[in-house]
Formats: structure tokens, sequence, C-alpha cells
């Protein structure tokens, strides 16, 4: 049964959204209210071993306190006469809860049921605030907690934030710092002079890219659209996480800037362009104050390099990491800024300009050191043979021709890519995955070069 | 020898690699600050850093070695 819980506590304001709140505002309203369920973010989260029992209400009030913690769980938006959206934080407002009671053998899989049902409607940005909760009783205790959280409030990195202060507030019943920032000082920071320096020098390096990189990266269609036309395609390996992270530790770089380049320089191999343009969502965690900012603040950056086929993944891993490091810097910018150099470099070069190819790390933050321990060659490169492709449901309309994403399913580095099958048949896309494989796992051992390898047509 | 802006960078470089690296590691070193172990991210944490402590705007890409981060940051600040 749904019903509406009340909330209390925390400041009430207003503000214009923050950036990256309004580049997924953008998407979730071209997308529509039928699609935009498809941005909602969910986790679940078992109730922590060894305390308790928690009652439902007892539950809901750890959630109400949660609510009252973080500004941007009490925030919906509102529209201006013209149209333009800000945002209203509310002390006092409702969420929506469900309770559903299960067995205990049942309990797991009918938490992930909910969260998914509880996910499956977008959030009326305007009416209803970003949180839902469904919890699963098991003879009235609560023991799994589903949250369901609206993309304008959140990232993926703050939906874990939440999570671990619901945690925290189950375990001690408080939380003893205030979050390092709230949504309504982040907006004021970035309408301050250095807000506006800092989006201004990340739009100088947005528009010089988009002056010289090819307008989009997939321009030809070669073939009939497959069913469906956006298939979405994941491959599994362990080969390739135990490589990645030899390759990473080797070059100080992170895995993600490894996949980045070895993605890059492959696609170089299937497309006639002398620049590469591809744009990595940046996840806009590198200052301390945002480490449990809660709202949406990734936003895309732009990375660019000259494939060289004959280079090898090391040669063009160093030779690409300026590159790659300014797109990580300069991914925090005023939306409706971007969008203006948009129009205007794409008016001067009398052609849209949209690379249409991008790149998502959806695993967390990772602020560790790399790992020391590592099976060896031979053990990796037997594990290839056990690393396996993946189909998951696809759509027949997409906004992006490309989308790469690492992921980590079950514990296991997994790489994927949604791609328009007009573009890259379903066999170039699988090619595409297990180069990106090959690539890295050989590097590891060897000097291995993309123009070595065979992606499938 | 060292000047404040080199002590206070340093300091600054071990913070942005969650002190896995000492200040003193950093004044005493003779090779790249890659070498050293700053990752790309601590890289990119450091340059956030003085930009929001001095005001200036230090490339990432550029970054190599500490005693040209020093030189760089010294001569945005004249």
């Amino acid at each position: 049964m749904s019903e509406r819980v009340r909330f209390s506590g925390g400041r009430g304001g207003r503000a214009n959204l923050a950036w990256g709140q309004r580049s997924i505002y953008e998407a979730m309203r071209q997308a529509g209210p039928a699609s935009a369920h498809y941005f909602n973010l969910w986790r679940v989260l078992p109730m922590p071993r060894g305390r308790g029992p928690y009652t439902v209400e007892q539950v809901t009030s750890a959630v109400v306190a949660l609510v009252a913690r973080h500004d941007s769980l009490r925030s919906r938006i509102a529209l201006h006469a013209d149209g333009q959206p800000f945002q209203i934080v509310s002390e006092t407002g409702w969420l929506e809860r469900q309770v559903l009671a299960a067995t205990e053998q049942e309990a797991e899989k009918a938490a992930e049921g909910l969260v998914l049902d509880l996910a499956a409607r977008s959030f009326d940005l305007v009416e209803e605030w970003p949180v839902r909760i469904g919890l699963i009783t098991v003879d009235d205790v609560v023991r799994q907690v589903g949250v369901v959280l609206c993309h304008t409030a959140v990232d993926g990195y703050a939906a874990d934030i939440v999570v671990r202060d619901l945690r925290q507030l189950l375990l001690r019943g408080s939380l003893a710092r205030p979050p390092s920032q709230q949504v309504l000082d982040l907006v004021a920071e970035q309408e301050s002079g250095v807000g506006r320096n800092r989006s201004e020098r990340a739009l100088a390096h947005w528009e010089a890219g988009y002056r010289k990189g090819p307008p989009t990266m997939f321009p030809d269609l070669v073939a009939e659209p497959g069913s469906p036309r956006w298939s979405k395609a994941m491959l599994e390996s362990r080969a390739l996480e135990d490589a990645v992270t030899i390759v990473a530790a080797r070059h100080h770089m992170s895995t993600a800037t490894v996949l980045l380049t070895a993605v890059s320089a492959l696609i170089g191999t299937i497309t006639p362009h002398e620049t590469c343009v591809i744009t990595p969502i940046v996840h806009n965690r590198f200052r301390p104050e945002t480490r449990d900012l809660v709202t949406s603040l990734s936003q895309l950056g732009l990375f660019t390099m000259s494939p060289d086929p004959d280079a090898t993944l090391a040669e063009t891993l160093e030779a690409t990491l300026p590159e790659a490091m300014r797109a990580y810097r300069h991914a925090q910018y005023d939306q409706l800024a971007w969008e203006a150099m948009v129009e205007r470099v794409s008016a001067d070069r009398a052609v849209k300009v949209d690379p249409s190819c991008c790149f998502n790390d959806m695993r967390p933050v990772d602020h560790s050191a790399l790992q020391e321990s590592s099976p060896g060659e031979d053990a990796i490169r037997t594990s290839v043979t056990s690393s396996r492709i993946e189909w998951l449901p696809g759509v027949d309309h997409f906004t992006c021709n490309f989308c790469f994403f690492v992921t980590r399913q079950s514990g296991i580095l997994s790489i994927g890519l949604n791609a328009d099958t007009c573009r890259l048949p379903q066999s170039r896309m699988v090619g595409l995955l297990r180069a990106v494989e090959e690539l890295v796992v050989e590097s590891a051992f060897r000097d291995a070069r993309p123009g070595e390898l065979e992606v499938a047509p | 020898m060292q000047d404040p802006l080199e002590n206070r960078l340093a300091v600054m470089v071990a913070a942005a690699t969650d002190d896995q690296i000492s200040a003193d590691d950093v004044l005493a070193a003779r090779h790249s600050l890659a070498a050293l172990g700053v990752t790309s991210l601590s890289l990119i944490r450091l340059v956030d850093a003085i930009e929001d402590e001095f005001g200036v705007d230090v490339d990432p890409g550029l970054v190599d070695d500490f005693a040209n981060l020093v030189a760089d940051v010294a001569g945005r600040l004249r």
C-alpha cells in the first residue's frame, strides 16, 4: 500500500538549479514524463546486522532525519513565468512510502521487486519531493529498505551517500557532522565570480574541441536497424578487471582513464576521423567539500585525441593523459552557457556539432589506492575465456549514438555499449567490447597496438 | 632554502593524495609527481585546491614535476 509520510526539519530556501541539475533536468524534459523514469536511481539497503529489530516507524524516522539533513532531498522544481526552472527547498513536505510483508526467504527478492516498481514511474518534479521508500517486513520487522531517488536531486555518487547516511542513522540515531556542502550553497558558489570563471574556462576548453573535432563521431547509417534499434551489450570480464588494474597502476592513472583511452583508440580504428571526440561523464567530486554533498553534480567532459593505430596503448596513455585531465577538470560549467556555445559553434561551422559518443563510469568513486595483489599473467589470460557477453533490454529511440559504460556486476568489472545499430551493428558492438578487453589484457603484459586488433564489421 | 610557497604546495600535494605521500617526500623528490605516486585523480584535486587557495588556474595536463609546479604557481601569482 502506498502512503505519504510527512517530514519536517532543515531549512527552506529557493535558488536556481545547480549546473549538473540543469543538465539532467533538460535531459528529462526532452525524454518526457513517459520516459523520464529511465533517469531514476535506486538503492537497496539490508538492515544492519546485529542491531534492531527495526519497526516500520523507526526506519521511517531515520528516513525523515535523512531528508532533514540534505537540502537536496527536500527540493522540488518550479517554473518562472518564462518557463525557466528553479528549485524550492521545503522545511516540511511528504514522501511516498510502501510497506510490503514477505517471508524470510523472499525478503531480498521482494525488496528488489518493490524498488523497481517504485522506480518505474517518473517523479512529478513540481509536486513530488525526490525520495520514495519501500520497506520489506518479515513478521512486522523491517529487513530491507529500498530508496528511489530523482536524478535532479542526486547522481550515483550522491545516492551512495544517501544510503550510507541512512545506515548510520539507523545504527546511531544521529550523525555527528553536517554535510560538507548543501545544494543551496553550491548554487551560490556557482553563481559567484569564482564559479563563473570556472565555467568560462571550461567552456573555452569545450569550444576549442568542438571547433576542431568531427561534428559527429558516427555519421554514417551502415545497416538496417537491429531489434531494438538501440541495443545494449555488456561484457563481464574478470580478466579485464585484473589487467586494467595492472595498466592503471603502471601509469599512475585511474582504471577509468585507461578504459576511456583504450576505447577512444579503438574507435579511431573504425572511424575515419583525424580526431576522436568522446564525452566522459565526470563526477566532479575532486574538491573536499563535495565529499558528502548530495546533489546531481556530474556533467559531461570533453576528451579529444588523435588516434594512432600503430602506437602502443602505453604510448597513447602517456601522450593523452594531459587531455584526459583537462576533460575531468573542465566538466563544471553553466549548462545554459554551454548550450549557447554549441549553437554558436554549430552556426559558425554550418553543421550541428554533437559527437554523440559518451563514456560513463558508473562505479562508485574510488579514492583508495590500487590493489597490490594480481593473479598473474597465466591466470589472467586463462580467465579471458570465461568472460561473457550479455544483451540487456534496449530501446527504439535514444538521444546518443554511442554510450560506452563501465559498471560492476556481482563484483566483476563489466564494460558495456548502448549504441545505434544502424551505425554500429550488433556484431561490431561485440567486436569493440572484445577489442577493448584484448587491448588492455595484452597491454598488461606486452606492447599492444589498436591497429593489430580486428574489430568485427 | 625553501620558500613558504614551496612548503605550502608540498603540503597541498600531500593532502591531495590523502597523505599517502608526505610533504617531505614531495620536497625531496627529484622525479615527476607521477613517479612519486601522485595519481591523475590526486592531480585534479591538487589543481582545484590551488585554484581555491591562490585563485590561479594551473593546467593539470602540464604539471609534471614539483619544481615546475612551484615555478608555474609563483609565475601566476606575480
